[in-house]
């Protein structure tokens, strides 16, 4: 029957190191004193400490008072407090994992993840300025975190991997810049601070005015343009997706098609989407149509490929079972071979979701879009050299459009295979 | 080639036999290099209501023979006819249901579903599918399971299961290629006496293939030995044991002179 050997829910799992737990009580003792150092320290703080001016919050409450005359002094005190605050959810949420681990919860992982991402917050938020101490805390609570992590006794859970990686990545980009300016900028890509900013920097930049003064932020337009070039992406995914799934039935239909057509199927997709981009725009004008056909082609070849494979997958003895009811053609496609595609299927809908969106974007390129993502990547790849940020920012948006259109697939799969055998069971 | 085939048989009308096979024989990749004689010279006739069973080594034919019947493949040679008609043709009136050696359960379908697919395909409407089902699933005493999908159950109830949808369609004539070959002896006994009372319960004719003696006496009417190379039928033993068959059957010295009987014909055919 179902599965009974379920691990005892209660009891966490042997740590992997005997020392395990006791070395991450104390790392989390550590990190919550970090914590709450960082929160000290801003409590007092003057309200012209670069410390406070140059954090993501205190810019945000530079740009609030200058749009809305309001009084720059009371912005910057609701900034303080929001820095505060977030020092203290990471001292707070330390404490908690703190808990966990000596309850020797089962859930002492995930409550360390926690720890983990505020100090990640934190280190978005506070400034890196020169000779300023409170700059390495948040960094040195990311790094205490990961090790109390690695060491910690739990399950894993399915998001940590992804958070762990990105902490470790933005933890040891900014020791390596530290490192950098410790020896004198000789280290590969320290020469100028522009080959690698800091995440604070970036962070800030999308809560700055996209133009001097202008009434927007930048992560607004960003975020505009995301959905502009989203749509285009979107009517891309669709329509690819049926002309493949489309393909797929025909070669899986027909041995003869599969033979004549696949090969130029598989052509296309090794001709630089490129090169043939300013084709289809001048074919077919300007406008979104172009940009969903271009986005179209690069969605299309994953769904052939793989509606061709599950089409195919049924056993034979699944495909005698309908041979004995003399079912139709109609029923073997619709009753046996569609639904045992569907996992193929979906497998590259998410491949194509993420495709459709750089489709998107070199589409936008010949098309001359200015509202897309394409002619933000454009204007901030020229100021590259004095604000890289921008660029990066874009970068991080255009990111988030893939993966939120590739989270989005995901769900409608875990939907629509809710009654399937789950991977996980 | 034994004489016996006619046995089991009481009427001499062919119309009457639901499965009548004469000279049958199945050649693999003929007319190539490696052509293998599957079948030679088969002739068997099997009457209405019997329980039959194809027993033998690996390699002896008796699954080819089932999916011959089953027009699931076609005879190099030779006449078969099931109900009075080529097989092709009592395939596509749907005349027999299949069970597979797996349960070939389709794992996005529920329990349920799985045993209204024939119905679904072959036309039936959603209320009477649902009541059919409900029924199959209580002659198979899995009515509780209906909801449930077939990776929640044990290997014996997914088996269970392919019965009921075989039966759901309700054909006289049900072929079983060893259908209880992957459990192990324990559930397989079990689920012998299931497919008696089953079978005592909807009726029909049974042609059963297994490689297990004890199954196939315990089971038949009649059981049919075949030897491989090339596959052929050696005797056709008829075994008169009581019926209702029970546990205390598989005790009866009967039961055990009836499986030394099969046992010895299978070793002549080896010449051992």
């Amino acid at each position: 029957m179902l599965d009974t050997e379920l691990r005892p829910s209660g009891e966490a799992d042997t740590p992997r190191l005997a020392s395990g737990r006791a070395l991450s009580i104390v790392l989390t003792l550590v990190m919550l004193a970090l914590g709450l150092i960082v929160a000290a320290a801003y409590v007092g703080m003057p309200l012209d400490d670069p410390s406070l001016v140059e954090s993501t919050p205190g810019q945000l409450a530079l740009w609030l008072a200058a749009r809305n005359n309001l009084d720059e002094a009371a912005t910057l005190g609701t900034a303080r407090i929001a820095l505060v605050g977030m020092s203290l959810l990471a001292a707070g949420l330390s404490g908690g994992g703190l808990y966990a681990l000596a309850r020797r919860s089962a859930s002492s992982q995930r409550a360390l993840l926690w720890a983990l991402l505020s100090f990640d917050v934190l280190v978005l938020n506070v400034p890196p300025v020169d000779g300023s101490l409170l700059y390495p805390l948040p960094l040195a609570g990311i790094a205490l975190a990961l090790v109390a992590l690695f060491v910690a006794p739990g399950r894993v859970s399915r998001t940590l991997g992804v958070f762990v990686v990105i902490s470790a990545l933005l933890c040891f980009w900014e020791v390596y810049i530290a490192l950098g300016q410790a020896t004198g900028n000789t280290l590969p890509l320290t020469d100028f601070p522009w080959k690698m900013p800091h995440w604070q920097n970036i962070a800030e930049q999308l809560l700055q005015p996209a133009r001097r003064n202008g009434p927007l932020l930048l992560v607004g337009i960003l975020a505009e343009a995301a959905f502009f070039t989203w749509r285009e992406a979107f009517v891309g995914f669709v329509a690819g997706s049926l002309l493949g799934f489309v393909l797929g039935m025909l070669f899986a239909h027909s041995k003869l098609l599969e033979r004549a057509l696949l090969p130029y199927a598989i052509a296309s997709q090794t001709v630089p989407i490129l090169a043939i981009a300013p084709m289809i725009v001048s074919a077919l004008g300007a406008g979104w149509l172009p940009v969903a056909v271009i986005s179209a082609y690069l969605t299309f070849f994953p769904v052939t490929i793989n509606t061709l494979r599950g089409l195919l997958s049924p056993d034979p003895m699944a495909l005698e079972l309908m041979r004995s009811y003399a079912a139709p053609a109609w029923a073997v496609l619709w009753k046996l071979r569609v639904p045992a595609a569907l996992p193929y299927i979906f497998t590259a809908l998410k491949v194509s979701a993420t495709g459709s969106v750089v489709g998107a974007i070199v589409g936008e390129l010949p098309s001359s879009r200015s509202d897309g993502l394409a002619a933000a990547i454009l204007r901030h790849s020229g100021n590259y050299a004095s604000q890289p940020e921008k660029l990066w920012a874009t970068i991080v948006i255009a990111a988030l459009v893939g993966i939120l259109f590739f989270s989005a697939v995901s769900l409608v799969e875990r939907w629509v295979m809710r009654r399937r055998v789950s991977v996980e069971s | 080639m034994d004489t016996s085939t006619s046995g089991g048989s009481q009427t001499s009308n062919p119309d009457q036999k639901v499965v009548s096979i004469k000279n049958v024989h199945k050649v693999f990749n003929s007319g190539s290099g490696d052509a293998v004689v599957a079948l030679q010279d088969i002739n068997l006739e099997i009457g209405a209501n019997e329980f039959v069973s194809l027993t033998g080594p690996s390699g002896c034919g008796k699954s080819t023979l089932l999916r011959l019947i089953a027009d699931l493949l076609q005879p190099t040679a030779g006449q078969l006819l099931v109900n009075g008609k080529p097989p092709h043709q009592a395939r596509q009136d749907r005349d027999y249901g299949f069970v597979f050696q797996a349960a070939t359960l389709y794992d996005w379908r529920s329990v349920s579903q799985n045993v209204q697919l024939p119905l679904e395909i072959m036309g039936y409407s959603p209320r009477e599918r649902a009541e059919r089902a409900r029924a199959m699933l209580k002659l198979v005493e899995l009515e509780k399971f209906a909801d449930h999908h077939p990776w929640q159950l044990s290997g014996g109830m997914q088996q269970r299961v392919a019965i009921a949808r075989a039966l759901a369609f309700e054909p006289a004539l049900l072929l079983m290629d060893e259908p209880f070959g992957a459990l192990d002896e324990f559930t397989r006994e079990r689920m012998n006496m299931e497919l008696l009372n089953i079978w005592g319960k909807a009726g029909g004719t049974i042609i059963f293939v297994t490689h297990s003696i004890p199954e196939a006496v315990f089971l038949s009417s009649r059981v049919v030995v075949m030897s491989p190379r090339p596959g052929r039928i050696t005797k056709v033993t008829n075994i008169d044991l009581p019926r209702p068959r029970n546990f205390e059957t598989r005790e009866d010295p009967r039961f055990f002179a009836a499986v030394t009987e099969v046992r010895e014909s299978l070793r002549e055919a080896y010449g051992v």
